[in-house]
């Protein structure tokens, strides 16, 4: 990686316009050609630091309902729940956590009661001792970003 | 709501990601039977709705060195909570902040994850916010990680 990676991965995560040309734009403000932009990106997406160029959805403006949810699964039935949890399309994260409640997820339906249903089904079939859903009321940040307090020089 | 053809949008590019090619909307439009100046008026319209919050590369925190992460809740008192808040989202080292209801048991109401390079740093913040702003929080590290995806869209739009 080298100088004008580093910016590309900034510009990257600044956001690109929505216009026709997106990476002329991008390559125009860091001084290289289009096509040497879009060569580079390939080469951040193949090394995998760039996973992928996309959208960032404001859920509840379209009508999504998300919560965190919460639980306490016994030591036996982890692996189970696991399983259950990576063919639930709703469920984006899951993460096993130091705590009594060890299992943590987020969750989406298409509406309050649809989410509610779900949960339901859920603490059933996950043998949930304990489950909490702390349902999401304001989202004030979202999204890792590289610190770029140094400029391009803090991020290769 | 959204349109058919706003839906039909969004779940393709949710689904492909956007091409790496000089006209990337047009690929879209191309496959979507669509006119390209349509679909951009049509994402520039759900931009400007809020609906899309940004356009932007979406960078793999442990490629790039970012391998210790911690989620962290905190019971902030509603007066404190827009300083918390405002101070959360301008550290570095939060990548998601989240006002939560509180749970049973568990009475907390501003969630935050954090990413670092090392377990210190994570330490480090939780006991500087926790001073500064005197309030109580609990600390989980991450023990492992079992499912990390994009929102499948189909399952909504």
């Amino acid at each position: 990686m080298d100088k004008t990676d580093g910016k590309l991965i900034i510009a990257l995560q600044e956001g690109m316009p929505i216009i026709s040309r997106p990476y002329k734009e991008m390559a125009d403000r860091l001084g290289i050609s289009e096509d040497e932009a879009i060569t580079r990106v390939k080469k951040l997406k193949e090394a995998g630091l760039i996973k992928r160029i996309d959208f960032r959805l404001d859920l509840k403006r379209m009508g999504l309902a998300t919560t965190l949810v919460a639980c306490k699964i016994p030591e036996r039935e982890i692996q189970r729940a696991k399983e259950i949890i990576l063919n639930c399309g709703n469920v984006t994260h899951n993460y096993l956590r130091d705590h009594d409640l060890n299992m943590w997820f987020t969750l989406s339906a298409a509406s309050t009661d649809r989410l509610r249903d779900l949960l339901v089904g859920l603490k059933e079939r996950l043998k949930a001792d304990r489950m909490l859903s702390l349902q999401t009321k304001n989202v004030f940040k979202l999204g890792f970003r590289l610190k770029v307090k140094n400029g391009w020089k803090g991020v290769v | 709501m959204l349109s058919k053809n706003e839906k039909g949008i969004l779940l393709y590019i949710s689904d492909h990601g956007l091409n790496l090619s000089r006209e990337p909307f047009l690929e879209v439009a191309d496959e979507l039977g669509m006119a390209e100046e349509d679909v951009i008026a049509m994402l520039q319209g759900l931009r400007r709705k809020g609906v899309i919050k940004d356009l932007r590369g979406v960078i793999d925190p442990k490629k790039a060195g970012y391998k210790e992460n911690a989620l962290i809740a905190w019971r902030v008192p509603d007066e404190k909570a827009d300083a918390v808040k405002n101070n959360f989202v301008e550290n570095d080292l939060v990548s998601h902040c989240y006002e939560r209801e509180p749970g049973e048991g568990f009475n907390y109401n501003i969630f935050t994850m954090v990413h670092a390079k090392k377990i210190k740093e994570i330490e480090d913040f939780v006991e500087r916010a926790a001073e500064e702003f005197n309030c109580d929080y609990a600390l989980l590290f991450t023990e492992r990680e079992l499912k990390k995806e994009k929102l499948d869209m189909g399952e909504f739009l």
